[in-house]
């Protein structure tokens, strides 16, 4: 089994070769550009611009993996797939893994670039401090992890979303497309309601807090929205699975 | 007893503008080649997606080796479609390697000599071939595994004609594993008439007439062929 998932994901990685290396490429083309804005923009600017490509990869995990399963079916690979002896989940899960692997990548080639322009800044006189000598470093790493993870985590959820969405509009024969758009702002108001009642049952789980950051005393992170997140991705991921295994035709 | 290799048990697929299968009945024992006949839009993809596990019936019954079609199915069925599936990205070797990993009855041996046979380059594009290439491809895939059941959606489209007949004698020839039950749909019923077993003729999702080729031939004093045209005319 272990080894049809691994040739699955690798299949998944092989297919997204051209559009990882492209959005790579775009992201340390924006980093030579930025490099060259600095005399004009000035230093502090220019660093901020580095991180600017986070953003746009929190959408853009989520529609790679809507378009990685469209892709089966609009480009008539879909028999092939379902026709392989694996469960549907086996097939969801090495898409998003698959789509996941690319996001992390894609983030840590972003954070690189920032931290070398960070590392660099000496070298156009910019009023510098070393992180190691950054005040309270422990608490900032925290709340970068914190922070972090549950990021991630939102575009698993959002993705796995958009895959149900589109696996949905694929079960009927006519008006796929509406039942899929119909589905996404179904079930994105579903688990934004769900989120409200159940971050309320789980108010008795731990805060996670950070101590002297930046301009506040304390900031508190609740660990039930994390909670809320992984049981929400992990009932999701169930139905996605499901609906692939036994509902979809192709 | 003998399980069969395939039980439609009044099988009915509804799409929203017509009826792809209305009532099918159908029991095929293992080790037969089975001949589906009838021309476009007469249900046999539908029925051949059935039976691979690609699409639901609306109503009825289908057994595969006396299960229902899914997972475990899937690993005793070859099903190879009409229209190229693959991946075009990935080579003719990666793909063998790919399903390889899937069916561990696939024999890369074999393969290489299908490959030389069928005059196809292992480090080529998917996307680059031809049509008949990737025809070519399908055969190349399917045979090399040892599948109990294979399903051929109109395997010669795409081919041209002078390799038809040597394929389709490849096929059940010496390439064919002994006990494999074959299930071949096409409308080129005159070339493909020598190596069936059992026809079914279909007609608007029914199945018209059925039955075991020879029996058929002498009880109605017509071949395949002119049976098609008298049956589904």
């Amino acid at each position: 089994m272990s080894k049809m998932f691994f040739a699955l994901y690798r299949k998944e990685l092989g297919g997204a070769r051209n559009i990882f290396l492209t959005i790579l490429g775009l992201i340390l083309g924006l980093g030579v550009f930025l490099l060259t804005r600095i005399s004009t923009w000035g230093y502090w600017q220019a660093f901020g611009f580095t991180f600017l490509p986070l953003a746009f990869l929190v959408f853009w995990g989520m529609f790679r993996a809507f378009a990685i399963v469209r892709e089966e079916w609009k480009e008539g690979t879909a028999p092939f797939l379902r026709s392989l002896p694996v469960s549907g989940w086996s097939i969801i899960g090495t898409k998003l893994l698959a789509v996941f692997t690319e996001w992390v990548v894609l983030v840590l080639a972003t954070l690189t670039i920032s931290a070398l322009f960070y590392a660099a800044a000496p070298l156009w006189g910019a009023e510098w401090v070393k992180l190691a000598e950054l005040p309270n470093l422990v608490e900032r790493i925290k709340f970068v992890a914190v922070f972090g993870a549950s990021i991630a985590l939102g575009v698993l959820l959002g993705s796995i979303i958009f895959q149900l969405a589109y696996l949905l509009g694929r079960t009927v024969n006519r008006f796929s497309g509406l039942v899929s758009i119909a589905a996404t702002i179904g079930l994105i108001y579903l688990t934004a309601k769900s989120s409200e009642i159940l971050v309320r049952w789980l108010s008795f789980a731990p805060s996670i807090n950070f101590i002297n950051l930046e301009s506040v005393d304390i900031f508190s992170f609740t660990t039930a929205t994390f909670l809320v997140m992984l049981i929400e991705f992990a009932l999701l991921f169930l139905v996605t699975g499901w609906v692939m295994e036994k509902r979809v035709e192709s | 007893m003998t399980i069969p290799a395939v039980i439609l048990d009044n099988v009915v697929k509804r799409f929203p503008l017509t009826k792809a299968l209305d009532g099918v009945n159908l029991a095929i024992d293992p080790g037969k080649v089975v001949g589906l006949l009838g021309h476009n839009g007469s249900g046999k993809t539908t029925m051949l997606k059935i039976i691979a596990g690609l699409r639901r019936p609306t109503s009825g019954r289908v057994e595969v080796f006396g299960m229902a079609p899914g997972v475990e199915t899937k690993k005793r069925v070859a099903f190879l479609s009409e229209v190229n599936t693959y991946y075009d990205w990935m080579t003719v070797d990666g793909l063998l390697n790919f399903v390889k990993s899937f069916h561990p009855d696939l024999c890369l041996e074999k393969a290489a000599e299908l490959k030389e046979f069928m005059k196809l380059k292992g480090a080529a594009k998917i996307g680059a071939l031809s049509k008949g290439q990737q025809a070519r491809l399908k055969l190349v895939v399917g045979l090399s595994r040892q599948a109990d059941l294979m399903l051929l959606d109109e395997p010669l489209a795409g081919i041209d004609p002078p390799s038809r007949a040597k394929i389709l004698h490849a096929l059940v020839g010496e390439l064919r594993q002994e006990g494999q039950t074959v299930i071949i749909s096409t409308h080129e019923v005159k070339e493909a008439e020598p190596i069936f077993d059992h026809v079914v003729f279909l007609r608007e999702g029914r199945n018209v007439l059925e039955g075991d080729a020879e029996t058929l031939r002498a009880e109605t004093g017509h071949s395949m062929e002119e049976l098609f045209g008298e049956v589904l005319e």
